[in-house]
């Protein structure tokens, strides 16, 4: 029964496809009749003819139990389909070998490139690296553990030591490099810090963004030079057969000062100018109360940036009694170079000039001191301060008067073997007068007299203070508790 | 969010061409059929092909995880050079800017599609046997978590992070 329907609606559909061709044609040959009418020769006639597209078959149309593909267009019986996929077999088929596109191999084919050639261009630095354990880089490992402990100078001498065996740009001769200018900007040696920046930067690298510290180093430079110059003329101008004209030369170097600052920033070139005029008063002007107060509105200006001016603040701290400018001096010091000794002196100082020294404290401060000088000679500078200290606190201490004076022959061979730092060294009158003191307080006159001999073939005169001692007028304690600067 | 996620794709585009051939090799190997091998598109499959889902749980866990890897393996190797030796010569520091963003540009298309890592967990969790719930437990969550941390471009900004930092260090 089934079956007879289906073979009926069959034929039905046949004759219908049928008639739609017979119409179809009959259709076209009318027209192509008409027009052929219009044609001049038989020629024409042909080429009008295959001049005619062959109409495309006509499309299959979806019916049920069919589905389209959707990547070929393809009407197929579903049969033909995987069960909820929209491709059919064949694509799928073809779909499962799609070609893997060039520019993925390509791109991986370029990164492997720039892998072989950074290592290539980074053998140096591996070849240094893997040498580390030769004699060679011990400089440059005792520099590395002396900057990160601050201590700067240990770790200059070092460095430089290393560079000057070494040639060449390579990883670990750079960390050097970039460390030593580290430590000669902290030490504000600028013009050290500008060589090397040259010497081991190109132009080129200095314009790269993440080397523009360096470049600033280049232009702080140049500021540093410029003043300096400046300075020198205005020293030259002043100077008279006594000395120098000291107030118009402070006037006229702080007159130097820029009047506008660039981006709202203090310039460096101020800054120095602050310093040196602050330092050339301070050799005349016994007016410290006004000295520490200027210092410290430089602190507030600069403090942030600089630490140049930190141990002159210290200093003018402890004369002042001031124990937490001095305690923040002292620690923003340390961490910057822990082997600066003018602020483990004015620290010291400051524990001295208490009403009752603390001179626990300041044996501490000495062995420190001590500590440090070790470290200076292990890389040739020698400093014997913690000497001259020691004779200071065994003194106030009181019950060991021959120490002092132990102290002072110590310092005086010392100084005496590794050579002569009392001319043109300030120091040097403090050094004689603390001697001929320890000599007094031990009963030693020769000695006193021979330090008396001394200052004066130095061209100084004995402190009036000594002489008060010598006649008993004053107490050793007393004599080292004086700020006026006699044994400073 | 899917401008940032193309934009951020195509500052990466070296990353995102070898995660996509990775993909399609697994692809291959599986013999799943690929519909689409764009690499780089202006939707959210950007950085991926579009391919049937995966039927098996080890196949649904290889095809994020072994351009996971090899992009991660990229990673590596490119990074020793620069961070760790840092040449300083010209030629040296061209092929480190190179290597850095060749860096950049793998970590921050490691992770597959999310679509992917839905599958991933309905495969191993749902028809895996025992020992691959157990084995495939911590890379799938690896990587589940990554493709939604890449799809808001988090792998990105931890990549530029992690790139700046080993720089400071």
């Amino acid at each position: 029964m089934d079956k007879n329907k289906r073979d009926l609606s069959s034929e039905k559909a046949l004759e219908q496809e049928l008639e739609e061709v017979r119409a179809l044609f009959e259709e076209t040959l009318k027209s192509e009749t008409e027009r052929a009418e219009h044609f001049n020769s038989e020629e024409e006639l042909i080429q009008s003819l295959e001049d005619i597209k062959e109409p495309s078959p006509p499309k299959k149309t979806k019916g049920r139990n069919t589905k389209e593909c959707e990547c070929c267009g393809e009407i197929l019986p579903e049969k033909a389909f995987a069960e909820g996929k929209d491709f059919c077999e064949n694509c799928r088929k073809a779909m499962r070998r799609y070609p893997i596109r060039a520019r993925g191999i390509i791109t991986a084919v370029v990164m492997a490139v720039v892998f072989f050639g950074s290592m290539i261009t980074s053998m140096d630095s591996v070849m240094d690296i893997s040498d580390m354990d030769s004699v060679e880089y011990e400089d440059f490992l005792q520099g590395y553990a002396a900057y990160s402990e601050n201590e700067l100078i240990s770790a200059a001498s070092h460095y430089s030591s290393y560079l000057a065996q070494r040639q060449g740009k390579t990883n670990v001769s750079m960390t050097a490099v970039r460390q030593l200018i580290d430590i000669y900007c902290s030490l504000g040696e600028y013009p050290y810090a500008a060589q090397l920046t040259e010497e081991y930067f190109s132009d080129f690298e200095l314009k790269m963004p993440w080397n523009i510290k360096y470049q600033k180093i280049l232009e702080k430079n140049e500021l540093y030079s410029e003043t300096y110059s400046k300075i020198i003329e205005l020293l030259k101008a002043n100077s008279t057969e006594d000395g120098y004209d000291y107030e118009a030369t402070v006037s006229q170097m702080l007159q130097l000062k820029s009047q506008t600052d660039s981006e709202g920033e203090k310039l460096y070139s101020d800054y120095l100018l602050d310093i040196f005029a602050l330092e050339f008063s301070a050799s005349y002007n016994s007016d410290s109360a006004a000295l520490y107060e200027r210092l410290l509105e430089l602190d507030g200006e600069y403090g942030k940036k600089e630490s140049e001016h930190l141990p002159m603040l210290c200093r003018y701290a402890a004369l002042a009694g001031d124990k937490k400018v001095v305690e923040d001096c002292y620690k923003r010091m340390t961490e910057i170079n822990s082997q600066n000794m003018s602020i483990y002196a004015a620290y010291f100082n400051y524990f001295r000039y208490l009403e009752n020294p603390d001179t626990e404290k300041m044996l501490e401060i000495c062995k420190k001191m001590t500590e440090v000088s070790g470290e200076l000679a292990e890389c040739g500078h020698y400093n014997y301060d913690y000497l001259y200290y020691l004779a200071i606190t065994y003194m106030l201490k009181g019950d060991a008067g021959e120490s002092s004076f132990n102290m002072m022959e110590e310092l005086y061979s010392c100084i005496n073997y590794y050579g002569s730092y009392y001319s043109g060294n300030s120091k040097a009158t403090d050094i004689f007068n603390l001697y001929a003191l320890t000599a007094l307080y031990t009963g030693n006159t020769d000695a006193y007299e021979w330090a008396k001999e001394e200052l004066e073939y130095l061209g100084y005169e004995m402190s009036d203070l000594i002489e008060k001692y010598a006649k008993g007028e004053m107490t050793a304690a007393e004599v080292l508790a004086d700020k006026g600067g006699d044994i400073a | 969010m899917t401008f940032l996620y193309v934009l951020t794709r195509y500052l990466t585009f070296p990353g995102v061409y070898v995660r996509c051939m990775w993909e399609q090799a697994v692809c291959r190997i599986t013999k799943t059929v690929v519909e689409d091998n764009r690499y780089i598109r202006d939707d959210e499959m950007c950085s991926h092909i579009d391919h049937e889902l995966m039927g098996s749980p080890t196949g649904a866990l290889a095809i994020g995880l072994v351009p996971c890897f090899f992009n991660a393996v990229g990673v590596v190797f490119l990074s020793v050079f620069p961070f760790i030796f840092r040449p300083s010569s010209l030629a040296g520091t061209v092929f480190s800017f190179l290597a850095v963003w060749f860096v950049l540009s793998l970590a921050s298309n490691c992770f597959p599609q999310i679509e992917d890592a839905l599958n991933m967990m309905t495969k191993i969790y749902k028809e895996g046997n025992l020992l691959q719930k157990i084995v495939f437990a911590p890379f799938a969550a690896v990587l589940f978590v990554g493709a939604y941390l890449e799809r808001y471009c988090v792998t990105f900004i931890a990549a530029a992070g992690g790139i700046v930092i080993a720089f400071i260090l």
